[in-house]
């Protein structure tokens, strides 16, 4: 910078100092209000956080917030599903039955779930009151034993306990 | 931190009045800068205060500058008010002991603020930071969130301007 120019920069200097100095009373009094209304919000926020309840509560949703992110990333949820669908997928890829079977293997669950019905009802008829009270011969086993190889009373419950 | 604000608030206003060559802008902007620099920066130390403060204030003035952009935009299509208020005219301080010596400073103070807004907001911020408020070319840089030697740049070419708008003979 030569000398010329230094000049220019004081003198710029000199008379935003001196604008700056003759401010008028006016704008000196909003600046001191803009000045308080900044240092009451600093007081304001210092209280704020100051209150150990809400101090409490915030951490305790910080840490509610992160364990439930680390449990659906890296939990042990996420993990036992992976794990139970490659089991899945594995069992699927080494049967020996066919595809088709899969396909339709809700049927088949479902046809195995009416055929234990079935069963579980049936057991219950044979044990019902009016059978008789199990009396000897009674029972398909013709040794006083049902078919289930149960004998009196304690057949009957333990039937309905099967189906309960 | 009120020792400090009471220190800067006078040459803030006065870069954002250059800056946005309206008192109530100005005002505005120097409010917005301290409440947000107490907001964030009040636990830093006091070191960079400056810089930092100054930092908010350039924002401030850059915003407003984009909404005064669209503003304009509405106005030329006919949808704003039009402004045509010589702005230097809104802050003058009349108050001088001697009227020949105040007029003189007056029309040497108004040509200077006059070159000041008319140059590059970059290179206005540079001599204010550098020239006026002397802050490092480091702390002008955090300042304008920029590199040092932009600032350099900034700073030379705001001076070369600003001798080319006065003349040799100012003030």
């Amino acid at each position: 910078m030569n000398e010329q120019e230094r000049k220019l920069v004081d003198a710029a200097k000199k008379l935003l100092d001196q604008s700056t100095a003759d401010l008028d009373g006016e704008t000196l009094t909003r600046l001191t209000r803009a000045r308080n209304r900044a240092l009451a919000r600093q007081t304001e926020r210092r209280r704020l956080f100051r209150r150990p309840v809400l101090l409490t509560g915030m951490a305790a949703s910080l840490a509610t917030a992160a364990a439930v992110v680390l449990l659906a990333f890296f939990g042990p949820l996420g993990q036992d599903a992976a794990d139970q669908n490659f089991v899945a997928d594995m069992g699927l890829l080494t049967s020996d039955e066919s595809i088709e079977f899969f396909e339709d293997i809700e049927f088949y669950e479902w046809l195995s779930a009416v055929d234990g019905e079935e069963d579980d009802l049936s057991r219950v008829d044979g044990d019902r009151p009016f059978a008789g009270p199990a009396g000897p011969g009674l029972g398909p086993a013709g040794d006083g034993a049902d078919r289930n190889g149960c004998r009196g009373a304690e057949c009957g419950d333990v039937g309905i306990s099967r189906i309960i | 931190m009120e020792s400090f604000l009471q220190s800067i608030e006078r040459p803030a206003y006065r870069v954002a009045l250059i800056a946005s060559r309206n008192r109530e802008d100005a005002l505005d902007l120097v409010q917005e800068a301290m409440c947000k620099f107490v907001e964030k920066y009040a636990s830093r130390p006091s070191e960079e205060w400056k810089p930092l403060f100054y930092r908010i204030l350039h924002n401030g003035v850059r915003d407003l500058s984009r909404r005064r952009k669209v503003r304009s935009c509405l106005r030329w299509i006919g949808l704003g008010a039009a402004d045509d208020r010589d702005p230097w005219e809104q802050f003058e301080d009349a108050r001088s002991p001697d009227p020949e010596h105040q007029t003189k400073v007056n029309h040497a103070s108004r040509a200077l603020q006059q070159a000041l807004s008319e140059l590059p907001l970059r290179q206005q911020q540079a001599f204010l930071l550098r020239g006026w408020e002397e802050l490092s070319v480091a702390e002008t840089a955090t300042s304008m969130g920029c590199a040092e030697g932009s600032v350099k740049t900034h700073y030379s070419r705001a001076v070369h301007a600003l001798r080319e708008k006065l003349g040799d003979h100012w003030p």
